[in-house]
């Protein structure tokens, strides 16, 4: 076999006439186009198995929650609710003021000498 | 697009191009199997992006394909066990590429001839010879200039002819007429 002056055309005609017995196997379109639903049945599977794992990893740790609603504190956790206390001391809240002292005392308790010293120094009234 | 509209387009366009498409395949790498498979990938990969490819799909599946043909190369360097006879005489000159090839199997001469060029000969070759590609297709696919194109076509013609004839003339000493 020699390539002649006119190469370009003896060429092609050579690898035409050597290779004309090599040919794809039939229904070569059909087994492409089944690999390639196969791969992207695979890839949606994937990327949903990613969206659940994603999910379940987040709620528990507080960074999503099930069905929209606010997320339950967890302690470690930073939330917006406001604190609330347990149900036993639950009611309307007092105000604790200072009043004025107001100590009641039996005058026999003490002695003399510290019954003075003490109406000296606090103005404790004494009820005799 | 209909899905249904879009399988017959690509049906119809892997009937007219895939026998080319698997040639050149065989010409690049070195065995049936290794060129099947770059063919199929290149078919899957052109199917993918059909709604782009549909536009000049022969082209689109040219590109495609020396990319799988590259990929295989470099998947057979990191993997030299599971290179073929033919990469595994190693350093051996042309001629006794040849003569082993020969022994093996005494068809495609001028196959096994292109796969002793450098590899931008080689693929230039193919690609305007046997895909018939322009210059400018050629050299948009390869990711080469267009003046290597040319100068990588001559080359490789001219070293062609000199192992041809090589190859003629030890025919000639073997089986003399």
């Amino acid at each position: 076999m020699s390539i002649h002056a006119d190469d370009e055309f003896s060429l092609r005609i050579a690898l035409e006439g050597e290779l004309d017995d090599v040919l794809p196997r039939d229904g070569l379109a059909e087994v492409v186009i089944a690999r390639y639903r196969r791969t992207r049945r695979r890839r949606v599977a994937g990327a949903v198995s990613l969206v659940v794992v994603a999910a379940g990893i987040g709620v528990p740790l507080g960074l999503s929650s099930p069905g929209g609603k606010p997320a339950p504190h967890t302690p470690g956790s930073r939330s917006d609710h406001a604190g609330s206390l347990p149900r036993q001391h639950a009611g309307p809240a007092s105000f604790i003021g200072r009043q004025a002292g107001h100590l009641v005392l039996a005058p026999s308790t003490l002695s003399p000498a510290a019954l003075a010293s003490l109406t000296s120094a606090n103005s404790f009234a004494i009820a005799a | 697009m209909r899905r249904g509209n879009r399988e017959a387009e690509f049906t119809e366009f892997v009937e007219a191009a895939s026998p080319s498409l698997l040639r050149a395949a065989l010409v690049l790498l070195d065995s049936r199997e290794d060129a099947e498979d770059a063919l199929q990938l290149t078919l899957l990969r052109t199917y993918r992006r059909w709604d782009r490819a549909r536009e000049a799909p022969a082209a689109y599946a040219r590109a495609v394909l020396i990319n799988a043909c590259r990929e295989r190369w470099r998947h057979r360097a990191r993997h030299p066990e599971t290179a073929s006879d033919m990469e595994s005489l190693g350093d051996t000159s042309s001629a006794e590429v040849i003569s082993f090839a020969e022994a093996v199997d005494r068809r495609h001469v001028l196959v096994r001839v292109l796969r002793c060029l450098p590899d931008v000969q080689r693929e230039v070759l193919v690609f305007r010879y046997l895909l018939d590609a322009t210059v400018t297709e050629t050299a948009t696919a390869l990711g080469i200039a267009e003046g290597t194109v040319k100068s990588a076509a001559s080359r490789g013609l001219d070293q062609l002819r000199v192992l041809l004839s090589a190859q003629e003339k030890r025919g000639r000493r073997v089986h003399p007429r």
